[in-house]
């Protein structure tokens, strides 16, 4: 291609103050010109009045195309409209005058004394509203799924004609690639109904054949881009379009398939023989059949039904368990509504407490003080040495030698032996506990330990721990006591 | 209104008319109990009602013939709408309706469909007594990907709405099992067009319910 090394003509590539640039925009202007005059009459808003005025200009148009005898001045056009067309309100001379003078104030057409000539701007401008209107009669001939198909071929062939021959037309390809993409939206959306629809085989066949056709362009149009320099940019769309086609076309072939199957199928013979191996296989088949195959799913099979071909079939589609909510009173919405609309959520009540201490006076007695005194100060010996176990074994056993006490409530460790020691020592001190010496068979008696730590002296450790009570008043006896044992 | 009815007989729900000659008053009650028996939750084996409730407000006795005489009349008389069917395994009085093709076709997907009719054609056809997950997933999922998920969230599907409940079995495979609203499901039309579609030939439906093992359901001027 002689195109290969250039780019492509485009207004949005081309300096803006070039000369050539303007004259285009100026040719716009004329045609939006010619527009909006005619737009400012009001019989021009109906359509009607539009295609009259088309087909006016088609006229000059083909006068200058040497296909039509020339043309002199209005009123030969205002005749020859008459002629041509049945129209049964013909535009009066007067309409016709008109358009003359507004195409001639925007110079499509020139008028001499004796004929009307069309001038170049004119007839590339005449070209391109004619072209319109055809190419939106064309789009709207086809239903919506036709519309966007038609619409992608007709890009596919507008790019034909445009790039080329080195003029762009804008971006056709991802435009057709976006219409094909449209397109198979819809197709998926109404398959099942088309498959339902007994007359739409005609209208699937027309859908694939364009599906086909564009494949072809778009393949060939990738072809001649590939060769040019930008086709790095096309790669993505080239994947895009190249995707979207086969999803498309098997689509439409799954479609076409399904329905010949279906309909070939009413031509059989009836027969009585089944084959339970066909049955499986088809019904494996069924659940997630290819897009081109001619299996059709479950709910195509619906689709397929609901055409009654066989009497009652659509009515015959399922059968679904059901249950009938039992009928509401009217009390009971009532009593809901109202329960909805006064419903306070329960939030539990945050109590807050206030943590400021309180005090209380209290009176004692001189004596019983040093008593107090030494209570707190057992309690803060208590928290500071762990005695809970050597008096809870005491509780249990009310008198034993120190060794077994120190033992027996914790463990023969090196450790427990310091801490049950300073714990007997606390328990003493603060008249808890008693001490005295062991009597001679009770010693003899007392067992031996196998422990991790001695003595220093032997008899150490053989003297016996007593409990005393806690009450102050059966404190006294004991107390004598044990001190007559000191 | 009864004169306008009988008049224009195009009315095919004129057919309820004539539950009152089928069905004493009792069993009618019973019938429309079967139809309500639900509260609002739905949830799989929470269809219909027990053969014992039944029995109780009919007013006969366990084992009575009456029972299925009931469940046939109603069938008689409905069979256009609606029909009765009894789970032994189940002990469930359940009723369906019927539902056009059209509106089918969003009651469950389409894979969903596919496995039941599977199923239905191993356990109905074939005879096995249960369906393995593992057949299911040989037969169907060995071209998708995440086949063992979308297999499981079809077969919620249908344990939900009863067609299917899980096979006791002392060993450790998953298998299933059709409950009776899943053998009732598929219309015979459905039945017929998979068949002829699986065989690309026209079929006479006789021939495809005996193939199902339905003939025995089928009574002269239930389905047309």
């Amino acid at each position: 291609m002689e195109t290969v090394d250039q780019s492509l003509i485009s207004i949005f590539n081309k300096d803006e103050s070039a000369p050539e640039l303007l004259q285009s925009m100026r040719d716009i202007a004329y045609l939006s010109g010619v527009l909006s005059e005619l737009g400012s009459q009001n019989a021009f808003q109906t359509p009607s009045e539009i295609l009259r005025f088309l087909r006016i200009i088609q006229m000059i148009n083909e006068e200058a195309l040497g296909l039509d005898e020339p043309i002199e001045n209005a009123d030969t056009l205002y005749y020859r409209y008459r002629n041509r067309y049945r129209d049964p309100e013909p535009p009066t001379r007067k309409k016709v005058e008109q358009i003359i003078n507004v195409l001639v104030k925007y110079n499509w057409i020139s008028k001499q004394s004796r004929q009307l000539k069309m001038r170049d701007v004119g007839k590339r401008m005449m070209d391109a509203l004619i072209r319109l209107a055809n190419d939106s009669l064309a789009y709207y001939m086809h239903d919506d799924i036709g519309r966007s198909l038609f619409q992608a071929r007709r890009d596919a062939e507008l790019s034909e004609a445009y790039d080329d021959h080195g003029i762009s037309g804008g971006n056709k390809i991802a435009s057709m690639i976006r219409n094909v993409e449209n397109a198979i939206q819809l197709m998926k959306e109404r398959e099942l109904e088309m498959l339902a629809d007994r007359g739409a085989l005609p209208q699937l066949e027309i859908i694939h054949q364009l599906m086909q056709e564009l494949e072809l362009k778009l393949v060939e149009r990738f072809r001649q881009f590939s060769t040019l320099e930008d086709s790095l940019v096309l790669s993505d769309l080239m994947q895009q379009g190249t995707a979207v086609l086969a999803e498309g076309t098997n689509l439409s072939l799954g479609m076409i398939n399904k329905y010949l199957k279906f309909t070939t199928m009413q031509q059989t013979m009836l027969t009585s023989t089944i084959h339970p191996e066909k049955v499986r296989a088809f019904i494996v088949q069924m659940f997630d059949p290819p897009l081109e195959s001619d299996i059709p799913n479950a709910h195509q099979l619906l689709s397929f039904m609901e055409q009654n071909q066989y009497e009652g079939e659509a009515a015959d589609g399922l059968w679904v368990p059901i249950k009938f909510a039992a009928p509401l009173s009217a009390e009971a919405v009532a009593e809901s509504i109202d329960y909805l609309e006064h419903y306070e959520p329960i939030v539990g009540f945050i109590h807050e407490e206030d943590a400021e201490p309180e005090y209380i006076e209290e009176e004692i007695d001189l004596e019983q003080l040093g008593e107090v005194m030494g209570d707190s100060e057992w309690l803060l010996t208590k928290s500071m040495i762990q005695t809970d176990a050597i008096e809870a074994y005491m509780e249990a056993v009310e008198e034993a030698s120190i060794e077994q006490v120190m033992i027996e409530s914790t463990s023969a460790d090196w450790a427990d032996a310091i801490n049950s020691l300073t714990a007997i020592a606390a328990l003493v001190g603060n008249k808890k506990l008693a001490v005295a010496e062991g009597s001679a068979d009770q010693v003899a008696g007392s067992p031996v330990y196998d422990k991790k730590w001695e003595w220093v002296s032997k008899e150490a450790g053989k003297e016996r721990l007593r409990k005393r009570s806690g009450s102050a008043m059966e404190e006294a006896e004991p107390e004598k006591g044990s001190e007559e044992h000191d | 209104m009864t004169e306008q009815h009988t008049d224009a007989n195009i009315n095919p729900l004129h057919v309820m008319q004539s539950l009152k000659g089928m069905l004493s008053g009792d069993e009618e009650l019973v019938f429309m109990n079967i139809l309500f028996s639900s509260s609002a939750t739905i949830r799989a084996g929470n269809f219909g009602l027990s053969r014992k409730e039944v029995e109780k407000q009919l007013r006969i006795g366990e084992q009575d013939e009456r029972f299925f005489s009931f469940i046939q009349r109603v069938n008689q008389a409905v069979s256009r709408y609606f029909q009765i069917i009894y789970d032994e395994r189940r002990d469930q009085v359940v009723a369906m309706m019927r539902v056009p093709s059209r509106t089918a076709r969003s009651t469950l997907s389409k894979e969903s469909l596919a496995i039941l009719l599977f199923m239905f054609y191993q356990q109905e056809v074939l005879q096995h007594d249960f369906t393995l997950f593992d057949q299911l997933l040989a037969a169907f999922g060995h071209e998708t990907t995440k086949a063992n998920q979308r297999m499981l969230l079809n077969l919620d599907q249908l344990r939900k709405i009863g067609a299917l409940e899980e096979y006791e079995t002392n060993s450790p495979e998953k298998a299933y099992q059709l409950t009776a609203i899943g053998t009732h499901m598929f219309s015979d039309s459905f039945l017929r067009r998979t068949v002829e579609f699986s065989q690309s030939n026209q079929l006479n439906k006789e021939e495809v319910l005996k193939f199902f093992k339905r003939y025995n359901l089928y009574q002269e001027g239930a389905g047309e």
